[in-house]
């Protein structure tokens, strides 16, 4: 279903029909490798490229014209895919069927869109004074605001303290140090360079013709030569080297959190991903798994507790809020139920549940044009390109022997605990 | 029979019926979709803890964080069982939340929808509660408290309504207190589902890519035996004054900056229906036309640094009280307090700005028909207080600039708003 097209040597444009939905989606993709001299930069560019572009000089005037276009919306971003960090410009029209006699809203978002990316306003060879102060400043309280939501934030913490030392530790917002020594000027030389030597992928999900699409893109990037680029490798968690650890911190907190990581040693879309996937289900992946009706309902230790893979990665992350003194009761458990996977210890129940739990997700995707996107540019990264059927046939061919066997894969490697102010 | 109504802008069809029971039955088909959804909801909420019941004269007074506390021993079945392991089974996504005027219980299934339904049918009509159970929620429901403790946009968000509320319990926290459950019983349990959980009280809403006449089936099939009550249930509120019951509030939290939330208490309140779908329409367009990204307040507080990003601005309308809220982050809350006040006071709304602000809640209206979930959310919102989302074109076709501008003037008065802030814990 999906139809692909190459822009350049860097550059692939693909569109995804859904036209059930009443809405189109636009997204640009800028494939960056992560790293700490990096990260920074590329959360700030995402932040000053939509204040003001060549068409669109100030945050005045985009909004105005996303207005126009029956409240089109924008948004910019960074997020992370295992070793990639990506920098997005996600935007939404509602389908031009919906406003007959208007101009045609598509279009005109692209255009929108196009410049935002293509032709940032500059002043005196750099970004704007005024705009790279103050979006500096708010990058710098965004990552000062990551321990706000201490839920979040024990999950970050747990990531940070398991990949140590590779470039799945570094937030995906950079760190404040390297944000406040930004400069508007270097920061433009690495926008020009960047945006001619990464690779981009554009999709669009909706209705929409595709050769319109790629000739409004073409026309925007006339003038610029590429060179020619990949998209970031992750190199797979290695886990086993050490003993379990245990991290305490402290802050002035109400309720405690447990997170813990665990190496599976598992990559994307090989053999043992699918049973890894229903073995996860089976463990945290929601109110039919273990830790959900162990920790919560049986115990009655949590409101919240589940497991969640970071797949590019080959890890699995477990979260739980917990009276302080019940940190360790609520951690013991949930080893003790991971030794029941392991051991092959669960109802058929528990098995379907885990299933059809995955694939009524993936079926979901089909009415979400986000999460579509989100999806199909998670497979061009691991470079299988499987669609989602494939995803669903796979899943729902897992045998008990082989989520059981996938989960003896995964290995216990730390445990972070946030709990109060010592006395 | 179901009676069919088609929206002319989108094409799309409700198929509406109100059972024998009392119950209002809504079922939206949407061909192509993969998921399908139902929501079974209640007109009960953290708000309603004094209220005499039908054919009773005393007025029955329960522990605040109730109808949040029933809500979560809905799921237990009388064999011991969790009623998301039989969702499970069936490969459903259940789900269940209270606010402060409606419970609702949900699910999206991919497949087994009618599977699904019934089990939701049935579950939401068999309430099963002993003094065990009971108890150990207490538990549960302690740690989601203690979670909205440390949870700073929830604290700004109350601290708010206790500045704009004198009186009104919708100040108090929806999952009440760790003191107000442990009053909790089984015996208060069953008084409540029997008062607001009588279909008379209750509405369904089903979507997805279904037959609507087999839906209908489905939902009727389920229904338990109700006796509809002939009166309503009497909802009592305290009587609540005009004035705020202060201008600031602030509290201090594990945050690392502060963040704020600003309001106005709306005094026009006390009815339902299109005249409140109206009010609330206007309202949507003037906090675009006053706080949007392309205003100059906006553009102006963000470029001193004032505000960021998450700055927003809400319209919340409800029967017995209403209010609009402003949420924000901010070095200096009480500068952008005033500030806004003093441009609501210089401000002269402009026609061009509201027509061009109508085609963006028109977008919005049409987007709001992608998510299905969203969309029934906001279906079954409208029909606990005697609207209808289905005539949001009509109504939405009759605000003029003229309304909005008296609405404008009515709503935003500098002696009705107040500010609550969250600081940063000093070290």
């Amino acid at each position: 279903m999906i139809q692909s097209k190459s822009i350049n040597e860097n550059i692939t444009l693909s569109y995804i029909p859904m036209n059930k939905l009443k809405t189109t989606t636009v997204g640009f993709y800028i494939h960056r490798p992560l790293c700490r001299q990096d990260a920074a930069k590329n959360a700030l560019l995402s932040l000053l490229l939509k204040r003001g572009s060549k068409d669109f000089p100030d945050m005045e005037a985009i909004s105005k014209r996303l207005e126009e276009l029956y409240g089109s919306r924008l948004s910019t971003g960074v997020s992370k895919k295992g070793e990639d960090q990506i920098i997005s410009f996600e935007a939404e029209c509602i389908s031009d069927r919906y406003v007959p006699g208007s101009e045609p809203l598509l279009k005109s978002l692209i255009k929108l869109l196009c410049g935002v990316v293509f032709e940032p306003r500059i002043e005196d060879g750099g970004f704007c004074e005024d705009f790279f102060a103050q979006e500096q400043k708010n990058l710098i309280d965004r990552i000062r605001a990551c321990m706000n939501d201490k839920r979040v934030y024990a999950h970050e913490r747990l990531c940070e303290i398991l990949c140590e030392a590779t470039p799945y530790a570094v937030s995906r917002i950079g760190d404040e140090e390297s944000a406040a020594k930004l400069e508007r000027t270097e920061l433009y030389e690495y926008y020009k360079n960047i945006i001619t030597s990464s690779a981009i992928d554009i999709y669009v999900a909706g209705e929409a013709d595709i050769d319109d699409v790629a000739s409004a893109v073409s026309e925007c990037i006339g003038g610029m030569s590429f060179t020619c680029a990949q998209i970031p490798c992750t190199k797979l968690l290695e886990g086993g080297a050490k003993e379990p650890r245990e991290i305490y911190e402290h802050m002035d907190v109400t309720q405690g959190k447990l997170a813990m990581g665990f190496s599976t040693g598992v990559a994307p879309g090989t053999d043992d991903y699918w049973g890894l996937a229903v073995a996860n289900s089976i463990f945290g992946g929601g109110a039919h798994s273990k830790l959900f009706n162990n920790v919560r309902e049986k115990l009655s230790l949590a409101y919240y507790a589940g497991s969640q893979m970071h797949k590019f990665k080959g890890f699995i992350a477990v979260n739980a809020g917990v009276e302080f003194e019940n940190l360790k009761k609520a951690h013991d458990e949930v080893l003790l139920q991971l030794e029941a996977l392991k051991k092959g210890d669960v109802t058929e129940q528990e098995f379907t549940a885990a299933k059809m739990y995955l694939i009524n997700s993936l079926n979901s995707y089909y009415d979400d044009q986000l999460y579509m996107q989100s999806f199909y540019l998670g497979e061009k990264i691991v470079g299988t390109n499987y669609d989602v059927e494939y995803y669903i046939e796979k899943i729902t061919g897992v045998t008990l022997e082989e989520a059981v066997a996938a989960a003896q894969k995964i290995r216990y490697e730390c445990a972070y605990f946030l709990t109060g102010k010592e006395a | 029979m179901l009676e069919k109504r088609v929206d002319k802008a989108t094409g799309e069809s409700l198929y509406y019926k109100k059972h024998e029971s009392g119950l209002l039955i809504y079922i939206m088909p949407r061909a192509g979709y993969s998921s399908n959804y139902a929501i079974f909801g209640t007109r009960y909420g953290s708000v309603d803890s004094k209220f005499i019941v039908p054919g009773e004269d005393k007025v029955t007074e329960v522990p605040d964080g109730i109808a949040h506390y029933l809500e979560h021993k809905m799921f237990d079945q009388p064999d011991g069982s969790n009623v998301f392991d039989k969702f499970s089974k069936l490969g459903g996504n259940a789900n269940a939340f209270t606010s402060f005027n409606m419970t609702a219980y949900l699910f999206s299934a991919t497949d087994n929808f009618f599977d699904n339904l019934r089990t939701l049918l049935d579950y939401v009509q068999s309430p099963y509660f002993t003094k065990e159970s009971v108890e150990k929620e207490q538990g549960i429901i302690g740690q989601e408290i203690k979670m909205y403790d440390d949870n700073a946009p929830w604290r700004v968000f109350f601290n708010l309504l206790g500045c704009l509320y004198v009186n009104h319990p919708v100040k108090l926290d929806i999952a009440g207190t760790v003191e107000s459950i442990s009053h909790i019983d089984n015996e208060l349990l069953y008084k409540c589902y029997n008062t607001f959980y009588n279909l008379s009280n209750m509405a369904i809403f089903v979507t997805g890519d279904f037959d609507p006449e087999e839906a209908l089936a489905v939902i009727e099939g389920g229904i338990k035996n109700n006796k509809p009550f002939k009166e309503e249930i009497k909802r009592i509120y305290p009587e609540e004054p005009d004035y705020v019951a202060k201008h600031y509030a602030e509290q201090c939290i594990s945050v690392s900056q502060p963040l704020f939330m600003m309001g106005w208490k709306d005094i026009d309140v006390g009815y339902g229906g299109e005249r409140l779908m109206k009010k609330a329409i206007e309202m949507d367009i003037l906090c675009e036309m006053l706080f949007g990204k392309s205003t100059k307040l906006y553009n102006r507080l963000y470029s001193a640094g004032l505000i960021n990003n998450s700055f927003s601005a809400e319209y919340n309308p409800q029967i017995s009280y209403a209010f609009t809220a402003i949420e924000g982050e901010s070095a200096e809350p009480k500068r952008v307090f005033d500030e806004i006040l003093d441009e609501i006071d210089a401000t002269k709304l402009k026609r061009e700005d509201f027509e061009r602000i109508k085609k963006v809640c028109w977008g919005d209206y049409i987007r709001s028909f992608n998510d299905i979930e969203g969309y029934a959310h906001a279906f079954l919102t409208e029909c606990l207080v005697d609207a209808d989302y289905f005539d949001y074109s009509r109504v939405f076709e009759s605000v003029s600039f003229e309304d909005v501008q008296s609405r404008f003037k009515q709503h935003f008065v500098r002696e009705r708003a107040a500010l609550s802030v969250i600081n940063p814990i000093k070290e």
